[in-house]
């Protein structure tokens, strides 16, 4: 499942690909966040955690996608 | 109610992870042509994927959402189940059983009890096994039903069907490969909502320090206070700790549950196979971790009355499974509210497609193949593997109505590990170890434990007895002990199991040893597993001595 010439996609460039989406959807909530704050009483707000924790999916999104944009599962 | 207030952003991460999902399920639809691609994944995955969705497979809604709750109950006792309640039996798994497990080139665990004693004893497990799993199943549909009706605001009746729809799509399609690759992803996508969950919630209550300022010692060590049960939370001693949790209920699990251990029987070799329950017992540590550490940071919360923390409270009474939902509300903003309810959503995934993937899968080679239809063809066998996945999604809808009804969920799940697991690993860990065993024995062994396992709980929950019958007065038995109960009784099971086996097997045929080959310690044929000549580092043993050092460590610093 994760070695290969041709065939079946590497799970590993599978979870870079999600994890990049949703780290970027993540991201953008944060940034729309900083200049349109929503009215919820949330605590550590300040922290902006959905900023710097879709920073972190991103990058390890994209190290999963770069090291294994090109492998495939033999048949 | 209380409803978490979703953001576009929210739904986009919900949407992008349905449809990534959805697509997997077709994509590989394309690479499922046997029935071993099917049940077994094609036998051709490394031991990282091995590994990974043998944890995935445990990292069901139960085991992260339920134990954070039971955190608040019993406080650090939770640890147990990540400690002494999974890393010595992963281990033993993966340096001792994989060997027989792996060579004997079976298919499910029912399918080894076959070749180490005969059909009658594949059968009986593999219709226990069924009957747990749609138990356990309903269990896990309930919980996710309960998620999106209590905090998303979503009707009853159509979270859990949407759900179980869903379920049964991609497993259907693709089996066990389907459900090991959306395990791997979703694997990934519940740390990345869980493991931030603990880093705030320590931020909030001033660091780690304010954990053990907040609780007394029964809440706050692991084996100080199991001296008397008097003093600690669990009413239990050490003595149920280790026998029942950690020996019975432990090793029933972890090394007979063909929903995890069907992970490993799709590696590509024997090495891989063996790394995979090791593998699994790293992130077996730190998902403990995290999961206590969470229950134990709520609980600091609600003993302070100016955090204007609180748990759920239903019909007046506190709902414990709350827990992480409700944190996640606390602390997360939109988009990692995204992130937190689709993480909660693929832990029920990925605990549901195991259940499943095993479920159809002991099914069709282990009942329909051995009992109904012994000429099947590989396609017809694909065939009904695809219907038994529909099947057993229905009726775990049905156990979910039951498990509804149920008062905790956890206690429960513990109390069928106790009836329908401990009597299978006595017999089988019997079996592969002691060549005296005969077939019989095998089988009135396992029947007779499962028997008074089942006896012992019907007793006790219509009130014939009290819930501490069966625990040793020396174990200080009390009202309380519904938990001790349980790990109890799943030693009494182990214990008549083994017994009624041995007796049996004195008067009884054995097979020879040239049909015992390959499935009995010392008497195995496969050089591989003695003579493996690679780097210490490579080694299954070696990575299984390191877990074994930080698991003995853990202990020591929370004695």
């Amino acid at each position: 499942m994760d070695a290969g010439k041709k065939g079946m996609r590497s799970i590993w460039f599978l979870v870079g690909l999600i994890m990049f989406m949703i780290g970027l959807i993540e991201l953008s909530a944060g940034i729309y966040d900083l200049f349109y704050p929503s009215n919820q009483d949330v605590k550590l707000a300040y922290l902006h955690a959905n900023i710097w924790w879709g920073v972190l999916i991103i990058v390890a999104g994209i190290i999963y996608i770069v090291k294994n944009k090109n492998k495939y599962v033999s048949q | 109610m209380v409803s978490i207030p979703l953001s576009p952003f929210d739904w986009a991460i919900m949407i992008v992870y349905f449809a990534f999902i959805a697509w997997i399920g077709f994509y590989l639809k394309k690479f499922t042509k046997t029935d071993d691609d099917f049940f077994l994944a094609g036998r051709r995955n490394s031991m990282w994927v091995c590994g990974i969705a043998f944890m995935s497979a445990n990292m069901g809604s139960m085991e992260v959402i339920g134990y954070a709750g039971q955190s608040i109950k019993y406080g650090l006792y939770a640890a147990h189940f990540y400690l002494i309640g999974a890393v010595p039996a992963m281990l033993f798994l993966g340096v001792f059983m994989m060997p027989f497990y792996y060579h004997s080139k079976i298919k499910s665990i029912p399918g080894y009890l076959k070749a180490r004693f005969n059909e009658s004893s594949r059968v009986f497990n593999a219709a226990m096994f069924v009957v747990n799993m749609v138990l356990v199943s309903g269990i896990a549909l309930y919980l996710q039903a309960l998620i999106f009706h209590t905090f998303l605001g979503w009707n009853w009746d159509m979270s859990i069907w949407l759900s179980a729809a869903f379920v049964a799509l991609y497993v259907t399609l693709s089996g066990l490969l389907s459900a090991m690759f959306t395990e791997i992803l979703q694997f990934f996508l519940i740390w990345a909502g869980i493991l931030i969950l603990p880093i705030l919630g320590l931020v909030d209550i001033g660091g780690p320090a304010a954990i053990s300022k907040a609780l007394s010692v029964g809440f706050k060590t692991l084996w100080s206070t199991s001296g008397s049960p008097q003093n600690n939370p669990m009413y239990i001693t050490w003595g149920g700790l280790v026998l029942g949790l950690g020996f019975a209920i432990a090793f029933g699990y972890w090394t007979t549950d063909f929903l995890i251990i069907q992970r490993a029987f799709s590696a590509k070799d024997l090495r891989s196979a063996r790394m995979t329950p090791i593998i699994g017992s790293y992130f077996k540590l730190l998902l403990g971790a995290v999961v206590v550490g969470t229950g134990l940071i709520a609980l600091v919360l609600i003993n302070n009355p100016s955090s204007g923390f609180s748990l759920l409270i239903e019909n007046g009474k506190v709902n414990y499974d709350s827990v992480m939902p409700l944190l996640m509300r606390r602390y997360f903003t939109p988009g990692l509210i995204g992130v937190g309810v689709t993480s909660m959503v693929a832990m029920f995934m990925a605990g549901m497609a195991g259940n499943m993937s095993s479920f159809n899968a002991v099914w069709t080679y282990d009942i329909y193949h051995s009992v109904i239809n012994k000429k099947a063809s590989s396609q017809k066998l694909l065939t009904i593997g695809r219907l038994a996945t529909v099947i057993g999604i229905l009726l775990s809808v049905a156990g979910a109505y039951i498990a509804r009804s149920m008062p905790t969920v956890i206690d429960y799940l513990q109390a069928i590990s106790s009836m329908f697991l401990s009597p299978s690993v006595a017999i089988i860990i019997l079996g592969m170890f002691w060549k005296f065993i005969t077939p019989k024995g095998g089988l009135w062994g396992m029947l007779v434990g499962t028997f008074v396992a089942v006896a012992l709980f019907i007793a006790q929950e219509i009130k014939v007895i009290p819930v501490s019958f069966v625990i040793p007065d020396f174990s200080g038995a009390s009202a309380q002990s519904y938990m001790a109960a349980n790990f109890w009784r799943a030693v009494w099971a182990w214990l008549i199991s083994t017994g009624t086996a041995i007796v049996v097997s004195y008067f009884t045929k054995n097979k020879t040893d040239e049909e015992l080959k390959g499935f009995v310690y010392g008497l195995n044929d496969n050089n591989e597993v003695v003579e493996e000549k690679i780097v210490l580092y490579k080694k299954p043993e070696f990575w299984a001595a390191v877990t074994l050092v930080i698991f003995i460590i853990i202990n020591i610093v929370l004695w």
